[in-house]
């Protein structure tokens, strides 16, 4: 639940996503689930000039296991609340 | 038969007469969704895939042969007809009853229920989901009911699409049901194509895709432009409002009835709500810019038929053409002239109905494109019910909730009270509609989701689900538990067994890794038992917070009452306090637990929430067991890392060893997450401290320390100032008997050291060495905040970043950082505010150079000014330290009564 629980913060802010075919999509994040699935808003890919077919996109939805990265903004994160999240998590206690 | 290389029958109209005669004569219709009147075309409810006729065999024409990829928009999926029965079989495919009734009361996942009960149905819903806003009511309605009323008379075509495997199991509701038709009416075959004299297209009644349509029209327009006059002819008696509709727009025969037997692909009269007032609007001239202009028809006498042949063929898409009835796309209606008006006015009159007609072709067309779309998104609505739907939101769901959302979901919850939660409301709207119509409505969300947790806990469930009628399983335990990809191994730290934690000897030398290590276990096991501890605070019981249950001895479960709740909640917060205390004061070996924790930059951004949760009593032990090992702290230890760095020469036993940058960087940086968070709360504990807890501290830090070292360093001058001022105060209230004697102690210590502890002047090569080592951004950050205190408010501080990668600028911060002096200039005013006369004649003159040289230096300032380049990094360094000197040497001077303008440099 720990990704997920980050995730559901971000809603709302601009990600890009890398995915593991090397595409990188940039959009707004409008939900997530479970299995991190991700839904954009606003899609562009960073290198359109490569993947013209993502310019007729509007919203994508991303399934959660082709993700390799999400590049988050780093104002959206709190790393102190992060690392205390991590130490709460099941298996570290 | 024409050639199929389209896929279907492209012979014209007047070509197909043998099979409108046919059909003509055809005995009775199946009422299709949308056509009600027995006796009309045929074909015309094909056009609904879920109830096509078997035109084969009224006809005994073969099926035409479909190519797959054309039925890719179709509603055949894999390019096969949905039922197949045995051709002939008129029986056989008999529609079935929909059992819609069955599927609520079975259990979930059991049969699937039908598509619409009955055909309209589809069409409502369709036209709800799809907001059909602007359709004109009256006509639209009026026709529709009289449509229902006869669709309702005839029983007999009840769509059964999608099959589900289920619903073919079972047998088909009989011939009984057939019997209810019209006598002698044929059978639905469904998803048999329509033949190929039924109509022009792919689909089941005969539609077109709008390629095709284009290109059929194409080929007609040529006919159409040779027979321009008849067409003419033929509109001038026609009402523009009563032309058949076009494609799309529900077909009303001359005399106003609602032409039945036009349809859309899927059932609609109005397939995208063409109103009929649309016809109207159907440009009487077809612009150059139609690509299909209306379809040619025979002749007079066939024109009833055609037209709702072709207009239902035509794709909804295709909108603008008055189907047949039209005046040919050429022709413009007779102007409306005066025999008075001049040819000018006639020709502009022309022109400007020619724009019109043009424009409202392209607007409808545009409108019938967008319907079209629709259409063809929606096709494969209604598959599943909105209990299917729920049912899985609600596995989903169920797999998410918490029975604890603060240690599960733990980031979002704590981030969103933190910056406020701005959408906890619409996450809150969202969830209960889902369960409530799961038949759990009432309550609030939180209970249901209690209910959820609690019968989950009581069940053993399964760790599969697997839903009867969908393809594989749902595995229950991976979103809490996820499967661990990476095999971290643990056999490389240092073991420590459960008996010998008494034992465990943590070797001295700060700077080796074994202490390193040593020092992030202890942080981090302090870190987990203040974790613990902060959520029990945040959880105290309350009289509406959930009881947690216990047994009675009968065996059954109680829940706790809010006195039970809150003493085992102390019993727990005391437990927790107690172990972290003794955490705390356990020395590892040699080692004090407080210096060890201390000495990572992790410990030390911890100390402040430790301190924070302590009780009074141990907030004051623990500042005392800091104050004895000041000199074993890392930030004191290393002190002399700066100097030596900087001018090793001066250190000749010491040279060889001459520290790293990243040794110096290391140590700035520590220094300052020393000042920014251990700092601060030990001020405030000091500034509210008793005399007799200020004494203590002073003696034990004058026991256990060696003062001088502890004033080389800015963290212990720091420290030191804090208490000389604190008694000061308190002796100034005469709350402190006891302290000029120590301060003659401490002033005694430290007599003839003061030079010692000021920091060196200047770095040099530092720029160099910046060149090839990075500078963390960060660290940069804090030390222009830490310098920004004593330079002049004003003065442009560049972004951290830039400053990362020039390193000239780096440079000079960290120059700056280096040099400040203002702690020792702090504690000298400290001293000689509690110092007597001679003391502070004392003090002045140990310090004489420095005072003069600092007072030198700021009267310098202002040339320093003029003469400085603007933009150049070194000479606004130096003008920053010029002006800071001054302003450092004041602090000593005022503390003296003194100012640095009288003093002559």
């Amino acid at each position: 639940m720990f990704f997920y629980s980050v995730f559901k913060t971000l809603v709302g802010k601009t990600v890009v996503v890398e995915l593991k075919n090397d595409l990188a999509i940039q959009g707004t994040l409008v939900s997530v689930d479970q299995y991190l699935n991700i839904k954009l808003d606003h899609v562009s890919a960073v290198d359109s000039a490569r993947y013209p077919h993502v310019a007729t996109l509007k919203n994508s939805f991303i399934r959660g296991s082709v993700v390799r990265y999400v590049h988050l903004p780093a104002s959206a994160i709190d790393t102190a609340l992060l690392q205390d999240a991590t130490r709460n998590e099941p298996g570290n206690r | 038969m024409a050639s199929s290389f389209f896929g279907f029958d492209s012979r014209l109209p007047r070509d197909r007469a043998p099979s409108l005669t046919a059909t003509t004569a055809a005995p009775g219709r199946i009422a299709s969704p949308n056509h009600s009147a027995p006796g009309t075309a045929p074909w015309a409810g094909a056009a609904d895939p879920r109830n096509v006729i078997s035109f084969h065999e009224l006809e005994g024409l073969p099926a035409a042969p479909v190519e797959d990829d054309r039925l890719a928009h179709h509603d055949m999926p894999f390019g096969l007809p949905l039922h197949r029965t045995a051709p002939g079989n008129l029986s056989g495919g008999a529609p079935r009853t929909p059992r819609r009734e069955d599927a609520p009361a079975m259990a979930p996942w059991g049969t699937p229920t039908r598509p619409p009960a009955f055909p309209g149905q589809q069409e409502h819903i369709l036209a709800d989901s799809m907001g059909q806003v602007s359709l004109e009511q009256d006509a639209f309605s009026k026709a529709l009911g009289r449509l229902e009323a006869a669709r309702r008379a005839s029983q007999s075509h009840l769509p059964h699409y999608p099959p589900s495997p289920l619903a073919s199991a079972s047998p088909a509701p009989t011939t009984s049901s057939p019997a209810a038709q019209q006598p002698g009416a044929p059978q639905f075959v469904p998803g048999r194509t329509p033949p190929p004299g039924m109509g022009p297209g792919p689909y089941p009644g005969g539609a077109m895709s709008l390629a095709e349509l284009e290109a059929q029209l194409m080929q007609q327009r040529q006919h159409q432009q040779q027979q321009p006059p008849p067409g003419a002819a033929r509109s001038s008696p026609l009402p523009h409002t009563s032309a058949p509709p076009m494609m799309g727009a529900p077909a009303i025969s001359p005399d106003g009835q609602l032409l039945p037997g036009l349809a859309g692909p899927d059932g609609s009269p109005f397939p995208m709500g063409m109103p009929p007032h649309m016809m109207g609007m159907m440009p009487p001239g077809m612009g150059m810019g139609m690509m299909m202009p209306p379809p040619h028809f025979p002749g007079a006498p066939h024109f009833a038929v055609p037209p709702p042949h072709m207009a239902r063929d035509m794709p909804p898409h295709f909108a603008g053409m008055p189907p047949g009835m039209g005046p040919p796309p050429m022709m413009f209606p007779p102007p409306d002239v005066h025999p008075s008006m001049s040819l000018d006015e006639v020709e502009r009159v022309m022109l400007e109905q020619q724009v019109q007609a043009r424009m409202q072709q392209q607007m409808a067309m545009k409108r019938a494109r967008r319907d079209a779309r629709m259409r063809e998104l929606s096709k494969y609505n209604g598959i599943m019910t909105q209990y299917e739907k729920d049912q899985i939101a609600r596995i989903q769901i169920s797999q998410l909730v918490t029975a604890d959302p603060m240690k599960e979901d733990f980031y979002y919850q704590v981030y969103s009270s933190l910056r406020g939660n701005p959408t906890t409301e619409a996450s809150a709207k969202r969830a209960p509609p889902l369960l409530q119509r799961g038949g759990r409505g009432g309550g609030s969300l939180q209970d249901q989701i209690q209910r959820i947790v609690q019968n989950a806990k009581k069940r053993p469930k399964a760790t599969q689900i697997s839903l009867e009628g969908a393809l594989g399983t749902i595995s229950r335990k991976t979103v809490k538990n996820p499967r661990q990809i990476l095999q971290v191994s643990a056999g490389t730290a240092n073991p420590t067994s459960a008996t010998s934690t008494n034992l465990r000897v943590v070797p001295t030398a700060p700077s080796s890794k074994a202490h390193r290590k040593a020092a992030l276990k202890a942080a981090e096991a302090l870190y987990q038992l203040v974790i613990d501890i902060e959520n029990l605070n945040r959880n105290q019981p309350t009289a509406e917070s959930k009881r947690s249950l216990v047994m009675t001895e009968d065996g059954d479960e109680r829940a706790m009452t809010l006195a039970e709740e809150l003493e085992s909640w102390e019993r727990e917060l005391t437990t927790a306090m107690d172990t972290l205390w003794g955490r705390l004061r356990q020395p590892d070996g040699d080692v004090d637990p407080v210096v060890l924790v201390l000495s990572c930059s992790k410990g030390k951004k911890l100390w402040p929430r430790l301190v924070r949760l302590l009780a009074p009593h141990h907030a004051t032990m623990l500042a005392l067991a800091l104050f004895s090992h000041a000199q074993l702290l890392d930030v004191v230890q290393h002190s002399s890392l700066p100097a030596l760095y900087a001018a090793p020469q001066l250190f000749p036993g010491l040279a060889s060893s001459r520290p790293s940058i990243d040794a110096l960087l290391e140590f700035m940086d520590a220094t300052e997450q020393f000042m920014h968070h251990v700092v601060p709360p030990l001020v405030h504990f000091i500034a509210d401290a008793p005399w007799n807890v200020v004494q203590s501290c002073l003696e034990v830090l004058l026991d256990r320390n060696d003062v001088v070292r502890l004033g080389a360093s800015r963290a212990g001058l720091v420290v030191l100032t804090m208490l000389v001022s604190r008694a000061e105060i308190l002796h100034q209230t005469q709350l402190a008997d006891a302290w000029p004697d120590m301060f003659q102690r401490l002033f005694a210590e430290l007599q003839g050291h003061y030079l010692a502890f000021f920091p060196l002047t200047n770095v040099p090569n530092l720029a160099d060495e910046l060149a090839r080592h990075a500078v963390p951004a960060a660290l940069l950050l804090q030390l222009q905040q830490a310098t920004a205190a004593s330079t002049r408010a004003g003065t442009p501080t560049p972004a951290p970043e830039a400053l990362a990668k020039d390193p000239a600028a780096a440079a000079a911060v960290i120059d700056l950082y280096l040099t400040d002096d203002v702690h020792v200039w702090q504690f000298l005013a400290a001293m000689a505010v509690a110092a007597g006369v001679d003391q502070q004649y004392a003090l002045v003159a140990e310090v004489r150079d420095r005072i003069v040289g600092n007072v030198a230096a700021g009267q310098a300032a202002a040339a320093a000014a003029a003469a400085a380049v603007p933009g150049d990094v070194a000479s606004a360094t130096l003008v920053e330290k010029a002006e800071r000197s001054l302003h450092n040497v004041n602090l000593f001077l005022h503390a003296l009564g003194l100012d640095a303008s009288q003093i002559q440099a």
